[in-house]
C-alpha cells in the first residue's frame, strides 16, 4: 500500500553554500521549494521548513530539495508533511540504538531517512493539504499570533503527527482499529464543497466528537500502552 | 457496545469483606445516606481506572490495598491478612461478552501492553464531585481565580498530551503512560537534573540537557495552552446551546516561568520553576454591555450560585467530552457524587436534564445523599421514557449492635406499586394499602398540574405542602373535567371509597379496620389505571417566558401556514386508552404570514387555532391534520 525509500532517491541535498551557488529558481512551485534542516537538532519541536528564500544567519544545516525527476511519484508538499512530522523527525534524528535524539543531524542521517509515501499523488494531496495549512497558520500573523491559532497549529500538528505514525506503522495499527486517513480525506472532501474550506475543516475538527480527531485520541492511548513511540517508528520502518 | 457490569469491592475504605455492586451494564442512580458508602463506591471505580496510569503499574497501584502502606485505603476492620482489592466485570450489551479486571493486594491486569482495555476506558471516562465545583470559584473578591492546583489534581492525571511530543532533558523518550501530571512533575524537577559548571551551585546553560529542557517547558506551555482554549471554546458552546446561559467563561493562561534561586544550593542549582496560571474569568453577554463592562474579572462576586455552578459544570463537562469516546474498545462512564447540592430544585431539574442528556455518550453513574433529588431525577427519567436504561438503589449502612461494625444495605428502590404487590404475595394487606396510597399519591401528582396538587404557603418562609390523597383525588377530577377526559375512564368514586375505607385506615394504627383482601388487590386495578396515563409536556413552566418562542408550520407541499409565538402557560397532552387530550393552553403570536391572526395583543387557544389553520390547507380532511406534536418546534 506504501512505498519506502531513502530520502536520497528523491531529494537533493546540499549545504546553504551549495544551494546558494547552484539553486536557480524557476517558474515551478515544485522546484522552488525547499527545507532547511539544521545541523544543531534542539529536541525535536523546531519547525525548519522555509520557503522562497533562504535567511542569511540560517547557520549550519542542509538544504533538502525535490528532485525534479521524481516530482511525478512524490509531490514537495507530501515531503514537506512528512519530514516535519514526527515520524520523519524521527528516522532523520532518533539514534536507535543509544534510544536518544541525535544532537546534530549531518547531511548523511538526511540522506538515509527513509520516506514512507503512498504510490498515488491524489493521496499524497490529502497529506500535503495538512501541512499546508499549518504552514499558513505558522507564517500568517506572525507578530499577532493569539491563543486561538496556537490552537489550530497544534490541532493540526497533532493530526499531521498522527497520520504520519499512521503511514509509518500501519501494520501495527491495524489490529486497533484506527484509521485516521479515511476519516481526514473524508471531511477534506467534505471542506472542498464549501468556500470556506478552512473553517469547516476547524470547525469539524475542534467539536468533541469530531470522528478524525476520536481517531487521533485513540492513537494517542494506543502509543503510550508501554510503547516507546520513537524506537517503534524506526524499528517498523527499518523493517519494511 | 461495553458498558461496566459489575464490581466487587473487598475490605475497601467503607466495605470490609467483599460488598458486590451489580450494574448490569446500565446507567445508576444510588441513594445513600453520609456514612453509607456511596462515596467508596465513586472512589473505588477512580481507584481502579487510575491505576492504569500508576509508576510502576503494579506496585503503586497495589500500595492502596497492602495493609503495610501508608497510603493504603483498606477498610479499617479488615485484619492484616486478609486480602483487598476491587474486581470489575464489563459486558459487551451487542453479543454478552464479558471482561474481568482486578486490582488488589496481589493482582493488577489493568494495565498490560497490548491490552489498551482498561486504559481506553479510564483515558474515555471521568469524575466529577461537589468538591471540584465548589473550589473552581471559591476565591476571595481580593484574589483573581487561579486554577492550576484544581486542573493539576482533578484533570492531570488522566490528560494526555500529543503523540510522542515529549522527551526527557536527556534526549530520551518516555516508555510508559506519561499524563500531564507526570511531565508537569518532571519539568517542576527538572533543575535537579540539569548539568552544572564548575560551580555545582550554578546549571549550565549552554548544555544540550538544558535546551531539551526548555523545548519540554515551551511544548508543555503550548499543549496546555491550546488544550485549554479548546475546552473554553467548547465549554461556551455548551454555555449557550445547553445551559442557555448568557455569560461566557475565559481562560488566561500565564505560561511556566523560570526565576533565579536567591541562594543557590547544589540539589536545586540557582533555578527555581514557576507553575503555570490558569485564570478564570467571565463575560457578560449583552448588546448594551461594551467590552470593559461586560468582563467579570471576580465571577464569585457577581454571579448568582445557580449561575457559577453552571458556568462549572459546562467546564467539566467540556473537560469529560474532551477525551477519547470508547464504544468497542473499552468503556466511557462518567461518575457524579452529589454535583448540584448547590443548587435549589428549580434550577437543578434543567441541570439535571443536560446531565441525563449525556447518557447518550456515558455510562451515568450518580450519586446523591439527597431524597428529594433522588425521587425528582427518578421522576425525570420516567418522564424522559429512559426508565429502561436505568437502575435505582438505596445504600444504607446498618449497625446490627452498637458494638458491631456498621455493614452496608443495598435496597432495590421498588416503586410503591412493586413493594405493595410483594406485601399481598405475603398476605401484608394493610401495608400493600398504604403502599398502594402513595402510588395513587404520586401518579395523581403526575397527571394534575405542580399548583393542584401543592398547598402554598401564605408565608414564604414555610415550604409548599403536598396535598392529601383526598384532596388529590378531587383535582384529578378536576383535570379530567378540565380536559373533557370520559368519567368511564376514571372512576373517582371507586377510588374515594377505597381511600375511606381501606388505605387510609390500614395506613394507621387501628385495630377496628377490617381488611377486605379482595378489595385491596381491587386497588391494584385502579392504581394501574392511573399509572397508564401517559403526560407529555410540550411547553414547560420554565418555557412559559418571554424570549422562549415556538413555531408550528403546517404545510401540504404546496401551500404552507406558520405561526411564530410563545406559550402563557405550560402545554401538555394526557394520553388516556390511547386518545389524546391537550390541555387547552393560550398563546401569543409573535409573527405569522396569516392575515387574519396579525393581532398581535391577542391570546389564542393553541389547540383551536391549529385546527383552524390545517382547516386553510386541508379543508374538508380533518383525518390528515398532522399531531401537533409533530409541527411544534421550540426555536
Amino acid at each position: 500500500m506504501y512505498s519506502f525509500t531513502k530520502l536520497k532517491y528523491v531529494a537533493k541535498l546540499m549545504s546553504p553554500k551549495e544551494f546558494k551557488k547552484s539553486c536557480v529558481p524557476t517558474a515551478s512551485m515544485e522546484s522552488h521549494s525547499f527545507i532547511f534542516v539544521p545541523k544543531q537538532f534542539t529536541g525535536i519541536f523546531s519547525i525548519f521548513h522555509v520557503r522562497e528564500s533562504l535567511p542569511e544567519n540560517c547557520g549550519d544545516g542542509t538544504i533538502v530539495m525535490l528532485k525534479d525527476e521524481n516530482s511525478s511519484v512524490i509531490t514537495f508538499t507530501y515531503l514537506s508533511f512528512f519530514l516535519n512530522s514526527i515520524a520523519g523527525k524521527v528516522l532523520c534524528a532518533f539514534d536507535n540504538d543509544k534510544k536518544i535524539y541525535r544532537k546534530t543531524i549531518t547531511k548523511k542521517n538526511l540522506s538515509e531517512c527513509i520516506i514512507v509515501y503512498p504510490p498515488d499523488k491524489s493521496i499524497q494531496n490529502y497529506y500535503g493539504a495538512v501541512q499546508s495549512i499549518l504552514e499558513k497558520e505558522a507564517t500568517e500573523n506572525i507578530d499577532n499570533k493569539d491563543k486561538y491559532s496556537s490552537l489550530r497549529i497544534d490541532m493540526y500538528a497533532e493530526l499531521r503527527d498522527s497520520l504520519a505514525i499512521e503511514l509509518a506503522m500501519s501494520d501495527d495499527l491495524k489490529k486497533y482499529d484506527i484509521n485516521i486517513f479515511e476519516q481526514w480525506k473524508s471531511l477534506w472532501d467534505k471542506c472542498q464543497e464549501s468556500k470556506n474550506t478552512h473553517t469547516v475543516a476547524y470547525n469539524d475538527l475542534i467539536r468533541p466528537d469530531s470522528a478524525t480527531m476520536q481517531q487521533v485520541k485513540k492513537l494517542r492511548i494506543v502509543m503510550i500502552n508501554n510503547q516507546q513511540i520513537q524506537s517503534k517508528v524506526s524499528e517498523h520502518v527499518e523493517n519494511q | 457496545m461495553w458498558r461496566i457490569n459489575k464490581i466487587d469491592i473487598t475490605n475497601f475504605k467503607f466495605f470490609h469483606e467483599t460488598f458486590p455492586l451489580k450494574v448490569d451494564g446500565k446507567n445508576l442512580l444510588l441513594y445513600g445516606e453520609n456514612g453509607s458508602g456511596k462515596s467508596s463506591i465513586y472512589w473505588s471505580f477512580y481507584t481502579f481506572l487510575q491505576s492504569c496510569y500508576k509508576e510502576p503499574t503494579e506496585e503503586e497501584a497495589r500500595k492502596y490495598f497492602l495493609h503495610d502502606k501508608a497510603e493504603n485505603l483498606r477498610n479499617r476492620f479488615a485484619k492484616d491478612d486478609e486480602s483487598s482489592g476491587l474486581i470489575v466485570e464489563f459486558v459487551n450489551v451487542n453479543d454478552g461478552r464479558k471482561q474481568v479486571y482486578e486490582v488488589s493486594d496481589t493482582v493488577c491486569n489493568t494495565h498490560h501492553a497490548g491490552d489498551l482495555f482498561v486504559l481506553t476506558s479510564t483515558n474515555a471516562s471521568d469524575f466529577m464531585n461537589y468538591k471540584y465545583l465548589s473550589s473552581i470559584f471559591d476565591f476571595k473578591n481580593s484574589k483573581k481565580p487561579e486554577l492550576f492546583s484544581l486542573f493539576l489534581e482533578d484533570v492531570f492525571p488522566s490528560l494526555l498530551f500529543r503523540t510522542a511530543d515529549f522527551i526527557h532533558i536527556d534526549g530520551s523518550s518516555p516508555t510508559e503512560a506519561k499524563s500531564a501530571e507526570y511531565w508537569w512533575k518532571y519539568i517542576a524537577s527538572a533543575n535537579r537534573k540539569l548539568p552544572r559548571g564548575v560551580n555545582k551551585k550554578y546549571i549550565l546553560r549552554t548544555s544540550d540537557e538544558h535546551s531539551n529542557f526548555e523545548a519540554l517547558r515551551r511544548a508543555f506551555d503550548n499543549r496546555l495552552e491550546a488544550y485549554l482554549t479548546r475546552i473554553a471554546t467548547n465549554t461556551n458552546m455548551k454555555l449557550k446551546n445547553d445551559f442557555k446561559m448568557d455569560a461566557e467563561i475565559e481562560i488566561d493562561y500565564k505560561k511556566t516561568e523560570k526565576q533565579r534561586r536567591e541562594i543557590p544550593t547544589e540539589e536545586d542549582g540557582d533555578l527555581i520553576i514557576k507553575p503555570p496560571r490558569i485564570y478564570l474569568t467571565a463575560k457578560m453577554k449583552h448588546s448594551r454591555l461594551d467590552a470593559n463592562h461586560s468582563k467579570v474579572e471576580h465571577p464569585r462576586s457577581f454571579f448568582n450560585e445557580a449561575k457559577l455552578t453552571c458556568m462549572a459544570i459546562a467546564l467539566r463537562l467540556s473537560i469529560a467530552e474532551d477525551a477519547y469516546r470508547a464504544v468497542n474498545d473499552g468503556v466511557s462512564a462518567l461518575f457524579v457524587d452529589d454535583l448540584l447540592v448547590s443548587l435549589d430544585m428549580a434550577n437543578r431539574i434543567p441541570v439535571t436534564n443536560i446531565l441525563l442528556d449525556m447518557a447518550n455518550r456515558f455510562q451515568l453513574f450518580i450519586f446523591t445523599h439527597d431524597k428529594q433529588f433522588f425521587s425528582i431525577v427518578q421522576e425525570l427519567i420516567k418522564s424522559r421514557g429512559e426508565k429502561d436504561k436505568w437502575l435505582w438503589r438505596e445504600l444504607y449502612s446498618i449497625v446490627p449492635e452498637l458494638s458491631e461494625e456498621p455493614k452496608p444495605l443495598l435496597l432495590e428502590n421498588e416503586t410503591p406499586y412493586q413493594k405493595a404487590l410483594s406485601y399481598v404475595s405475603r398476605c401484608d394487606y394493610a401495608a400493600a394499602a398504604n403502599a398502594l396510597r402513595r402510588q395513587c399519591e404520586e401518579e395523581i401528582r403526575r397527571i394534575c398540574l405542580y399548583n393542584d396538587t401543592h398547598t402554598l404557603n401564605a408565608t414564604q418562609c414555610e415550604p409548599t405542602k403536598y396535598m392529601m390523597l383526598g384532596c388529590l383525588i378531587d383535582e384529578l377530577k378536576k383535570t379530567y373535567d378540565k380536559l373533557h377526559i370520559p368519567q368511564a375512564d376514571l372512576n373517582v368514586v371507586k377510588l374515594n371509597l377505597y381511600r375511606e375505607l381501606l388505605m387510609n385506615p390500614l395506613s394507621h394504627h387501628d385495630a377496628r379496620s377490617k381488611i377486605y383482601k379482595a378489595e385491596v388487590v381491587d386497588i391494584f386495578d385502579e392504581v394501574k389505571k392511573l399509572m397508564a396515563v401517559k403526560v407529555t409536556d410540550l411547553c414547560t413552566l420554565e418555557d412559559c417566558v418571554e424570549g422562549h418562542e415556538y413555531q408550528i408550520t403546517v404545510t401540504d407541499g404546496t401551500q404552507s401556514k406558520y405561526i411564530k409565538f410563545q406559550f402563557c402557560d405550560i402545554f401538555r397532552i394526557l394520553t388516556v386508552n390511547g386518545v389524546e387530550y391537550k390541555e387547552k393552553t393560550k398563546i401569543v403570536i409573535n409573527a405569522t404570514d396569516i392575515a387574519e391572526l396579525r393581532d398581535l395583543t391577542k391570546k389564542y387557544e393553541l389547540t383551536s387555532l391549529y385546527t383552524k389553520i390545517c382547516n386553510m390547507i386541508w379543508p374538508a380532511n380533518p383525518a390528515v391534520h398532522p399531531n401537533i406534536k409533530e409541527v411544534l418546534v421550540r426555536l
